[in-house]
C-alpha cells in the first residue's frame, strides 16, 4: 500500500498514461476514496485542459533549417556555394548551335500537346546528364541567397516555359542571328 | 546508448541532418513548454528558436550522461529567465495575454473562463512551483528529470510541487472555481 503522498506523486503518470494496471488501479482506487487526491487530480486535468496555440507548418518545417543556418557549425563541414554549371564543363557552344539548328531545321508540329513531351534530343536534359559524381553536398543551399521575388520569377520561367519551347518557335533567321552572336560570345569571350 | 545521444554523436561527427532530426523531435514539445512559461505565443516561437540554436552552441559539452531531453528542457528553462524576472515585476502582461482565446478553440464560456481562472492562478505561482508543475503535469517529466532540469534535489522538487499544488487550489477555492 503506497501512502497519500505517495500517490499524489504519481498524478502525472497516470494523466499521461504511464503507470502500469496495477499502479494505476492503485492510483485510481486511492482517489476515489481521498477527497483530498480526488481533487488534485479534477485540478491537474483542469491544468492540462490549457491549450497551446499552434504556429502553424511553416513554423515547424523550417525551424531546423533555421536553427542550424542560425547556430554554429562543425568545422568539418562547411556551407558550400557551388554551381551546378561547373560540374558540367565548358560546353562547346558550336555544338549547341549545331544542334539548334538541326531541331529547328526539322518539322514541328505546332499541336496543342497537354504537355510538351521531348520533340528533341535536349542535350541538357536530366536523362542526359550524368548526377552520378555529384553528392547532395554539391547541390548548393541557395534559400538565403535568392529574394522570394526572384524565386518566384525562376519557378516561373521553369514551370511556364522551357528555354527548348523559346528556341523552337524561331525561324531560320533569328537561328542564324543567335548563331552569329553565339560565335561573337565565344571570341571574345563572353 | 539511446537514439538522442546517438544523433549528437553523427552531428558531432559532421552530420547536420542529426541535429535537424533532434529539432524536428523535440520542437513541439519545446514549444508547448515554453508557451506554459510564458503565455505568449509570439515570444514562445523565438523562445522555441532561442532554445535550439543555444543548444546547437553548447552540444559539444553536452554529457552522454544526461537525457538529452532534460538538457533541452534546462535551456528552454533559461532562455526563458529573462521573461520569468520580468512577469514578476510586470502582472499586466499576465492579463494581457489571458483575454486572448489562444487555441481558437471553441470552447462553452464556462469552460472558458474555468481554463482563463486556471491559467491565471498557474502563472500567479512562484517560479519553482509552477516550474515543478509545468514539468512533472505537462511534460511528463519524473521527479528525477524534473531535478535534473531544475538544478535541485528530487525532495526539492517534490516539495515544490506540493506546495505548488496546494497554493493553486487555494487560489481557486478563493476565486469560486469549482475543481470536479
Ligand atoms: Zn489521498
Amino acid at each position: 500500500m503506497r501512502s497519500h503522498d505517495d500517490i499524489r506523486q504519481m498524478f502525472p503518470d497516470l494523466l499521461d498514461g504511464r503507470l502500469a494496471g496495477p499502479e494505476a488501479d492503485e492510483v485510481k482506487e486511492h482517489a476515489q476514496q481521498c477527497a483530498e487526491c480526488r481533487d488534485e487530480l479534477a485540478l491537474l486535468t483542469g491544468l492540462r485542459g490549457i491549450e497551446v496555440p499552434d504556429p502553424g507548418n511553416i513554423f515547424w518545417n523550417t525551424l531546423p533549417k533555421k536553427v542550424l543556418a542560425a547556430g554554429v557549425r562543425p568545422a568539418a563541414r562547411r556551407r558550400r556555394i557551388v554551381s551546378w554549371w561547373s560540374f558540367l564543363g565548358p560546353l562547346p557552344a558550336a555544338a549547341a548551335v549545331a544542334a539548334l539548328v538541326l531541331l529547328v531545321s526539322r518539322p514541328v508540329e505546332k499541336t496543342q500537346q497537354p504537355y510538351q513531351e521531348a520533340l528533341f534530343s535536349d542535350p541538357l536534359a536530366v536523362a542526359m546528364m550524368d548526377y552520378s559524381l555529384l553528392t547532395d553536398k554539391d547541390i548548393p543551399l541557395i534559400d538565403a541567397e535568392i529574394a522570394p521575388e526572384e524565386l518566384a520569377g525562376v519557378s516561373e520561367d521553369m514551370v511556364e516555359e522551357g528555354y527548348h519551347r523559346e528556341l523552337v518557335s524561331l525561324n531560320y533567321a533569328e537561328v542564324e542571328l543567335l548563331d552569329e552572336a553565339l560565335q561573337d560570345e565565344q571570341q571574345k569571350g563572353g | 546508448m539511446d537514439d538522442d545521444s546517438r544523433a549528437v554523436d553523427r552531428y558531432r561527427a559532421g552530420e547536420e541532418e542529426a541535429f535537424e532530426e533532434l529539432v524536428m523531435k523535440y520542437q513541439r514539445k519545446i514549444y508547448a513548454f515554453v508557451y506554459r512559461i510564458t503565455g505568449d505565443a509570439e515570444e514562445s516561437k523565438d523562445l522555441t528558436q532561442r532554445t535550439f540554436i543555444n543548444a546547437l552552441g553548447a552540444v559539444r559539452d553536452f554529457k552522454g550522461s544526461s537525457l538529452f531531453k532534460t538538457w533541452l528542457y534546462q535551456i528552454a528553462m533559461n532562455a526563458c529567465r529573462n521573461h520569468l524576472t520580468r512577469e514578476r515585476r510586470n502582472d499586466i502582461e499576465i492579463e494581457d495575454s489571458l483575454v486572448r482565446d489562444e487555441a481558437g478553440v471553441l470552447v462553452s464560456m464556462v469552460e472558458k473562463e474555468k481554463r482563463k481562472m486556471v491559467k491565471k492562478a498557474l502563472e500567479g505561482l512562484p517560479e519553482r512551483q509552477r516550474l515543478s508543475i509545468i514539468l512533472r503535469v505537462y511534460e511528463g517529466l519524473s521527479c528525477t528529470e524534473t531535478a535534473g532540469v531544475m538544478g535541485c534535489t528530487e525532495g526539492a522538487v517534490k516539495a515544490s510541487y506540493h506546495h505548488g499544488v496546494k497554493r493553486l487550489k487555494e487560489m481557486l477555492a478563493e476565486q469560486g472555481y469549482e475543481i470536479a
